[in-house]
């Protein structure tokens, strides 16, 4: 499954380089999927691959570690993190998430991070041991909603050694007073693993560098710069066991991720004096909050067939339970109800994947496989958002890698999906009438990727995708809680599709002797055109509900989005280095003329850094300064409001204590938003209330490794 | 490689440049004559409360939406739900309606009295909002800040 990654990408080494060199991970000895293979082999062979991929492995992880996945992640070129407070995000790559984008755990494609905005990737970060981020097209392998691209997590699998191992990590940040820690243990022996982990996290609500806000006109206090009722808790819990022989490898993983999280008082409803007031409880979580659990259960296997032919197949479960809870009269219309469960959304999901691979003795790699999927969806509370159904969708593909000579390598492939969704008759305050909807359609890509020399790299892909218009986008009829937007569905929706082009050239060169002795740069230009983009639209209609503003309608028009990013990395005097970044999205609704909302806007990262293999006790000792601006973000989408530059300082110290044989302590220091910026980000939903975002924010991080 | 390289950069640059056919983006226009600032009407008032109002858009109103609800500053802090116990007997009061009459109209004068105010209707400050769309979603609000104020208080708020 995941190897189709070797085929059609390539590993962006101009920003991943850099910290894939500094992983401190040794990769497994058995993998489902090449790009794992090893080290700086598998960069070389990535390099002639025609789509990008940044990597970032645990190393990275560690030294750049935020209050969740995505806000970690969000420093490289192209990504970013969707946001409710502190305590969920999501990715958007390219501008795009949601359902256009996939996030795949151990080769199984994550759920819920495609509904509503407030609904978080639900993954423990400390159990991810490496993210791929393709930005670009991968719906061939990972399925039709892969347009934008696609987030592969890893968890800890294989060591190269036999024995017991194990690690415990304990931090602390200081602006939400989060306290938190996650243990694993892993023993090995001969064909067989076993692995257990555990994380638990609990913080306050946060500090915004504000004593008050302004929104619809009224300043409301923010008492001690606190977004009351922004605590929150999660519990984490995963298991693992794997065993292999030399024609078979299988995995199991199962993992739990529960969550409560508040949202910020004013968040519902209109904000109220009487909701701001300083209660000094900041670690309570009270209405409105929302919890969420998902469990997962994972089955990976891959069968050896012969030298050249083998099959990789991922079967996986899911049940999401989630629940928002509000207290009724915030939205105030019809009888009271009884309780304060607002929403509720009980998803199952149960997925196959399954590819068979043949390699010829040219080293022409044929990939051929299918995806299934089976969703199952029941709601309950007293509102109504989203409607009950069952989906089912299935795809086919086939991929050919092909080298023409040394230099040139191409691939190219192309899939069929078919799909059907079964949404139940509703009937309350608010009415949906029952539908059943087919949709089935081709994707194709093609690409090249040519090497001239050891310097200079160049590639291009051209290729369709489509996407089947889900649930919400057919049948939602209610209030987003958090977006304070009554949101309809669109029956007769067509499914979307997308033409995508994207052209990359990266240039390398090293020195030896010399005061400069690597320098990197590489640039990056895309291009979509959707002929039917689906996305929400202001009617002009007011909501038939107190507070909800105008109806917003799902429509589709013709789109175009385009962009890129550039990258430079210079390292010098041995021990430093300077890298910088840019990155910029244009989107618009070609028939309006309007920009599409939530577009991020143009980004600008620097980090210099150095590194002292040994500083007096420390070892692998590791000082970096980041620098983020933001400009400011004017081309906004009708009511959608326009967004101020910022610039953000960061600071990051990483330390090795030295301790016995076989035992690893690191401690890492960060500052977080260093001089106390108050700013705003577009892709924050508190950036409707006018919310700045989190102030500064000290970050303690300590890790106790050991294996013998 | 390189060339067709630049030609996308520039093809793509001159479609980012030539895409800013913005139709109208201001949303309607809301004058807003009455009530004033602070203006105080009494609970138990038959003639609830008494707006004027002009809305002007160029493209087309489409619809209005009126708004009242209790802003009041005093403190209770358990739930949302929570009324001091002096006041157990008063209940925030609140209006909203939407209106369809300025449909497609490039100006409208508007001249509306809310509900009657309830007898019984918690005292205090409160927010009056005032929505408008015009035909392609721009949407405006405008807010206005009066008092609710005690029956026995000295009746101002004849029009």
């Amino acid at each position: 499954m995941r190897s189709f990654l070797s085929i059609i990408s390539y590993v962006c080494w101009g920003a991943a380089a850099g910290y894939a060199q500094e992983a401190d991970s040794v990769r497994q000895t058995i993998n489902l999927d090449e790009v794992t293979v090893t080290g700086n082999t598998a960069a070389a062979k990535q390099q002639r691959q025609p789509l990008a991929i940044l990597r970032m492995e645990k190393g990275y992880m560690q030294e750049n570690r935020s209050n969740s996945l995505m806000n970690t992640l969000e420093k490289l070129p192209g990504i970013h993190a969707f946001q409710v407070g502190q305590g969920f995000s999501k990715p958007v790559i390219r501008g795009l998430g949601f359902n256009r984008l996939v996030v795949a755990e151990n080769g199984i494609k994550q759920q819920e991070q495609q509904w509503g905005a407030d609904h978080g990737l639900e993954i423990d970060q400390y159990a991810v041991e490496q993210v791929d981020i393709v930005k670009g097209p991968a719906s061939l392998q990972y399925g039709s909603d892969a347009m934008a691209g696609v987030v592969i997590i890893r968890s800890h699998e294989w060591q190269p050694e036999d024995g017991l191992s194990g690690a415990l990590l304990l931090n602390g940040n200081s602006n939400n007073r989060l306290f938190g820690g996650s243990g694993n243990i892993y023993f090995q022996k001969e064909n067989k693993f076993v692995q257990a982990r555990a994380t638990y996290q609990n913080f306050e609500s946060y500090r915004v560098p504000a004593e008050t806000f302004i929104y619809n006109g009224y300043q409301y206090p923010l008492h001690h710069g606190v977004l009351k009722n922004t605590a929150g808790r999660e519990v984490d819990a995963a298991l693992q066991a794997g065993w292999r022989n030399a024609g078979y490898a299988a995995t199991l993983h199962a993992n739990n991720v529960h969550s409560k999280d508040g949202f910020f008082a004013g968040a519902s409803g209109l904000p109220f004096l009487v909701n701001m007031d300083d209660e000094g409880h900041y670690r309570a979580i009270g209405l409105p909050y929302h919890e969420g659990n998902h469990f997962k259960i994972v089955f990976n296997q891959i069968f050896y067939l012969h030298s050249r032919h083998q099959l990789t197949v991922d079967a996986g479960y899911q049940y999401n339970l989630r629940q928002e809870y509000s207290a009724p009269h915030t939205h105030g219309f019809g009888a009271m109800p009884e309780g304060n469960l607002e929403l509720e959304l009980r998803l199952q999901t149960a997925g196959l994947n399954a590819v068979w691979e043949y390699r010829n003795a040219s080293n022409n790699t044929l990939q051929a496989g299918i995806n299934a999927e089976y969703q199952h969806n029941r709601v309950g509370g007293y509102l109504f958002l989203l409607p009950e159904f069952e989906q089912q969708t299935a795809g086919i593909f086939v991929i050919d890698r092909f080298h023409f000579s040394g230099a040139l390598t191409g691939a190219a492939g192309v899939r069929y999906d078919y799909g059907s969704i079964h949404i139940h008759r509703y009937e309350g305050f608010f009415r949906v009438s029952e539908m059943r909807k087919p949709a089935g359609d081709i994707s194709f890509m093609a690409g090249l990727a040519y090497q001239p020399d050891r310097q200079w790299t160049l590639k291009a892909n051209i290729g369709k995708s489509f996407r089947m218009p889900i649930a919400n986008e057919y049948a939602s009829n209610g209030i987003s809680h958090v977006m304070l937007r009554y949101e309809v569905g669109d029956s007769s929706l067509h499914a979307e599709t997308a033409y995508q082009t994207d052209v990359h050239a990266a240039f390398e060169q090293t020195w030896s002797n010399s005061f400069i002795h690597r320098a990197t740069a590489a640039a990056s230009v895309f291009g979509n055109y959707f002929p039917n983009f689906i996305f929400l639209h202001p009617t002009g209609e007011f909501s038939p509900l107190p507070e909800a503003g105008q109806i917003y309608r799902y429509v589709q028009s013709r789109a175009f989005r385009a962009g890129g990013e550039l990258e430079a990395q210079v390292e010098f005097a041995k021990i430093f280095r300077l890298a910088a970044a840019a990155e910029y999205v244009l989107a618009t609704d070609l028939k309006s003329g309007f920009p599409i909302a939530f577009t991020p806007p143009l980004n600008i990262t620097g980090e210099l850094s150095v590194r002292w293999k040994q500083l007096g006790l420390f070892t692998n000792n590791r000082l970096a300064v980041t620098y983020r601006y933001a400009a400011a973000q004017n081309r906004v989408a009708r009511n959608e409001a326009a967004t101020p530059d910022y610039h953000l300082f960061d600071l990051s110290l990483a330390a090795g204590i030295p301790a016995g044989r076989g035992t690893n302590v690191q401690l890492v220091l960060q500052v977080q938003n260093l001089f106390n910026t108050a700013y705003y980000k577009h892709l924050s939903f508190y950036r409707r209330l006018d919310l700045p975002e989190i102030g500064r924010n000290f970050l303690i991080t300590l890790q106790i490794s050991f294996n013998n | 490689m390189k060339k067709i390289f630049l030609l996308a950069i520039i093809l793509l640059m001159g479609l980012a440049f030539s895409n800013c056919k913005h139709d109208e983006t201001d949303g309607p226009v809301i004058t807003l004559e009455e009530p004033e600032e602070g203006q105080p009407f009494t609970a138990g008032s038959k003639h609830g409360v008494h707006m004027e109002f002009d809305l002007e858009d160029e493209s087309g109103l489409n619809q209005y939406k009126i708004d009242i609800h209790y802003g009041g500053d005093h403190t209770h802090s358990l739930s949302l739900q929570a009324q001091p116990l002096s006041e157990l007997s008063r209940a925030q009061w609140s209006y909203q309606k939407t209106y369809d009459d300025a449909k497609g109209l490039k100006n409208h004068h508007v001249h509306v009295h809310s509900d009657s105010i309830p007898e019984n209707a918690t005292l205090g400050e409160y927010h009056l909002g005032i929505a408008a769309t015009d035909v392609h979603g721009n949407e405006t609000t405008v807010y206005q800040k009066f008092e609710i104020v005690d029956y026995e208080v000295e009746d101002e708020d004849e029009d």
